[in-house]
């Protein structure tokens, strides 16, 4: 995929996401949203990807659990893959399913050898099952565990060398980590090896009713200090396929394009530079 | 030595499970908003019926009684109406888990599979022929329900500038998907539902048509089921489409 600016689709703005005319623009989806049987939901995915290239970004592999994929869902995923050829496929570094029950979210993990062996057996699974490479997403942090082995980004390096994964990295979810855990964005994002790195997310979030914890709520406008964040990135790494997500408070789509503006002259110029 | 990962999982489960402050509440709460908000999602008219704040609170019973079993949302909510039934408070909104059983039938209707309706001229075609039997197309929902739920969700589909005049009757709601951006949402009446049970149990066109005139004489079978075509009731052979 051309290092250009997506945003998350919402059906609430398919005709206009159909008629726009951005160069390079593209859509992702969550993965979990289209494994139905038929309907709109899918019928209008099938319009989109005849237009623009499309990323699918699961939630629900639960990939840093003890147990391995679920087997029904991993074959969900794969029919979505054959049917819908994404240029990217993404999960994350986190777990959602325990003893039969599904946890609407994505829960952490202390970084131990038992879990970066799990997880990169986990990842094995669903890229053979795939036959393609997927790109794993850095969590957000809300909790300080004390039971770390590793610094997360020697554990996403590691995942990756061990997996053949790619990494997501998704600048919101450094900053708001960095806010309430207590860590260096800056340092974090410049530990992360650059040849890993397939794709960005760029969010919105929010502070909690008692003002002490940020939210990675996505329900908001893209703050300026992960701007900043990102720009930064960029211009170490180079262009990388960019997203924009926002998941509550849904703005028209005209301003969800300027974020994507905003993201494509970073990329844009970085590919400039790189000319 | 570090945690074993399960025990981990099990001890962060049950903290999520457990009132809390602070960064395990966020936890706690993303996770019952997921939920909430997929059954919020797919029951829009049992929150319109109780308010939005009630519907919230139920919503979060609900969750925290049958939490997700599968990562995919889309259907969340499976056992809502009939769990409905048993809450104390339902004896004030007698028909609320029977709109439940509608909105249910909607979602699924909608999430369903894609096929090509049986079109009016193969369908008089099939149904001349001595065996005959028809194939439901693969979204199509219907039940018969003691309460007009099926009228007080068509009327909360439009947004509503009076007080609701119901007949107080039972009725049966259908829907079907011919296509995968049209729905209908239709009344069914007992002549209609007796001939859709018969075709969905396998009996053929003619013994449920035969059936379905002892019970209801005055019918005329012959729209009814014209009436069930046109709307895209019934598949064309070998189109269903699943992914």
């Amino acid at each position: 995929m051309t290092p250009a600016a997506g945003i998350g689709f919402k059906a609430e703005h398919f005709d206009e996401a159909l008629a726009s005319p951005a160069a390079g623009l593209w859509f992702e989806v969550h993965a979990e949203n289209y494994m139905v049987a038929g309907g709109p939901r899918l019928a209008m995915l099938e319009h989109l990807r005849r237009e623009r290239s499309l990323s699918l970004h699961g939630v629900g592999m639960s990939l840093a659990g003890a147990a391995e994929p679920d087997a029904d869902h991993l074959m969900a995923l794969k029919r979505l893959v054959d049917r819908f050829e994404p240029a990217l496929v993404s999960e994350h570094l986190a777990w959602s399913r325990l003893d039969g029950r599904c946890f609407p979210d994505l829960l952490p993990v202390p970084r131990t050898n038992e879990v970066l062996t799990r997880c990169a057996a986990n990842i094995g699974r669903v890229q053979d099952a795939l036959g393609r490479q997927i790109l794993i997403e850095n969590p957000t942090h809300y909790l300080n565990l004390s039971e770390h082995n590793w610094s997360e980004t020697s554990f996403l390096a590691e995942l990756a060398r061990r997996s053949g994964c790619g990494l997501l990295i998704d600048v919101n979810n450094v900053a708001v980590g960095a806010h309430n855990t207590s860590f260096d964005a800056v340092a974090w994002l410049d530990a992360i090896p650059a040849e890993r790195v397939g794709e960005i997310h760029l969010a919105g979030h929010s502070l909690d009713a008692e003002g002490s914890v940020l939210i990675d709520s996505h329900d908001a406008a893209v703050s300026d200090d992960v701007w900043q964040l990102y720009e930064a990135f960029v211009a170490r790494i180079g262009p990388r396929p960019t997203l924009i997500e926002r998941d509550g408070n849904i703005p028209p789509f005209a301003e969800l394009m300027q974020e994507h503006d905003r993201a494509q002259r970073t990329l844009g110029g970085e590919m400039a530079l790189a000319a | 030595m570090p945690p074993d990962l399960l025990e981990f999982q099990r001890d962060f489960a049950a903290a999520i499970d457990r009132p809390a402050t602070g960064a395990m509440a966020v936890y706690r709460n993303t996770v019952l908003h997921g939920a909430v908000e997929a059954l919020r999602a797919n029951y829009p008219v049992v929150e319109q019926l109780v308010g939005s704040e009630m519907f919230a609170q139920v919503a979060v019973d609900y969750a925290t009684e049958c939490p997700p079993r599968r990562p995919v949302l889309a259907l969340y909510g499976e056992r809502f109406a009939d769990w409905l039934e048993t809450q104390p408070w339902i004896a004030d909104l007698p028909y609320l888990a029977d709109v439940a059983r509608v909105e249910r039938l909607h979602i699924e209707c909608l999430m369903s599979a894609d096929a090509q309706p049986l079109p009016a001229q193969q369908a008089r075609a099939i149904c001349g022929q001595p065996e005959a039997r028809l194939k439901l197309h693969p979204s199509v929902r219907f039940t018969w329900l003691l309460v007009p739920a099926m009228s007080i969700w068509l009327a909360h589909q439009q947004s509503l500038d009076a007080e609701l005049e119901l007949d107080w009757v039972a009725e049966g709601p259908l829907f079907v998907r011919p296509e995968p951006f049209v729905t209908h949402a239709l009344h069914i009446g007992r002549a209609a539902h007796r001939l859709l049970f018969g075709i969905r149990l396998g009996e053929t066109v003619s013994s449920a048509m035969a059936a379905t005139a002892r019970l209801y004489p005055e019918e005329d079978l012959t729209a009814v089921l014209a009436s069930l075509v046109t709307f895209g009731v019934f598949a064309a052979p070998s189109t269903e489409r699943t992914i």
